[in-house]
């Protein structure tokens, strides 16, 4: 009987998560991998409503603590560090006038138009959120983070960052706010925020916590309070893994010095 | 005038020392093993790094002395929960600690030369 390997990761994980599934796919080749891929809350809540898997990497930890631990998972593992940039292309408005200092001004402006995710569905929503907050603060203008709220709805959120960058890419969205990683992928031009509000340096886990964001729980009426903190991605192998043995390989794997390369490769900072 | 040490790791060392990152590190892993996430945090607190604590640099450094043989990883894994990458200190580590010791003492004596003449020519 053919092996089966199943995958559920992040969204902003598609292109490492693919590599590692390439390469593995050459150490065990009557292996058939199964990837697939959503935001991390709705990977999360997928497995804890029954859908098996043997490795689900997500874009968030407090996601394994809120939703996974200890009933699906006993440990994760915690591989690689991000930022949120503001990610635009070639044909984006402005793009040829767009810097670090003037990234407001002109997101603001009424001819362009920006998305980010859902904060329900996508961790990067919440952040995008949590740098707003971090934004009205840093710069010091009052009321930045609703004149950007209201600036960004309906159909400019999109259920995880990937669809935002598909968006940028295919000109529906002049700019986004998406993961470097996710910006690299699609190969978009970005502006790096200052560290203070990108939440990528430990170093400001101070600052970030400043900021904080309402989400849906996970029972009716619950409401999960999000805290800024760094960006950081874990990986575990399920407790309901058919395959443990082959799963732990895959997850040695992205662990291993390899891996680091593979992670850098991608975008991302490899622990 | 420079001097080249037969180590690789000591002469990326020597000519980095002014940016106090590697002792740095090394400095606070010969104390207590730790993850990156940890020693970025105590980088930044620290008053006596020149190079600011980002996490791309820090992990390249940690790679870097890793490969170096100044400092090995393992997984820091309990039976449930969390697992990050543990970094600590090998014997190397605590040599190449020594030796930039060594540089700084160096370096220390001979602004403390520049500053006496300094002083003396001003009077």
């Amino acid at each position: 009987m053919t092996q089966k390997l199943k995958i559920l990761h992040a969204g902003a994980l598609k292109k490492p998560m693919f590599q590692f599934a390439k390469l593995f796919k050459n150490r065990y080749q009557d292996l058939q991998i199964e990837i697939e891929a959503h935001g991390s809350r709705v990977c999360a809540r997928q497995v804890k409503n029954g859908k098996q898997v043997d490795i689900i990497a997500l874009a968030d930890t407090h996601i394994f603590e809120d939703i996974l631990m200890p009933q699906y998972v006993n440990k994760y593992y915690i591989f690689a560090n991000d930022q949120i940039v503001l990610a635009y292309d070639y044909f984006s408005k402005n793009e040829a006038d767009i810097n670090q200092e003037n990234w407001l001004d002109i997101l603001l402006s009424p001819e362009v138009v920006f998305g980010r995710s859902d904060e329900v569905l996508d961790p990067c929503g919440c952040r995008t959120l949590l740098v707003w907050q971090l934004a009205e603060k840093y710069y010091q203008k009052t009321g930045l983070q609703n004149k950007l709220k209201s600036k960004c709805v309906d159909n400019k959120i999109y259920p995880k960052s990937y669809d935002a960058a598909l968006s940028v890419s295919e000109g529906r969205l002049d700019y986004a706010f998406i993961y470097l990683c996710v910006a690299n992928r699609f190969g978009l031009k970005y502006i790096t925020l200052p560290e203070k509000i990108n939440l990528s340096n430990p170093a400001y886990l101070d600052y970030y916590c400043q900021a904080s964001v309402e989400v849906q729980g996970e029972e009716p009426n619950e409401v999960d309070i999000i805290t800024g903190a760094p960006i950081e991605f874990a990986i575990a192998v399920t407790k309901n893994a058919e395959n443990c043995e082959i799963a732990k390989a895959f997850l040695e794997l992205v662990l291993s010095k390899k891996g680091q390369l593979i992670l850098e490769d991608c975008g991302l900072i490899p622990y | 005038m420079r001097i080249d040490y037969k180590e690789p790791n000591l002469n990326y060392i020597a000519a980095n020392i002014d940016k106090m990152l590697v002792p740095t590190l090394l400095f606070f892993l010969a104390k207590k093993h730790s993850h990156g996430y940890e020693l970025i945090q105590k980088i930044n607190e620290a008053d006596f790094c020149e190079v600011e604590a980002d996490p791309a640099t820090i992990y390249r450094n940690l790679r870097r002395m890793e490969e170096d043989g100044l400092i090995i990883s393992k997984w820091e894994t309990g039976l449930t929960g969390p697992a990050r990458r543990c970094y600590e200190l090998t014997s190397s580590g605590h040599e190449a600690l020594n030796f930039c010791v060594e540089l700084i003492n160096n370096k220390v004596e001979k602004m403390q030369i520049f500053l006496q003449k300094h002083q003396s020519s001003a009077i």
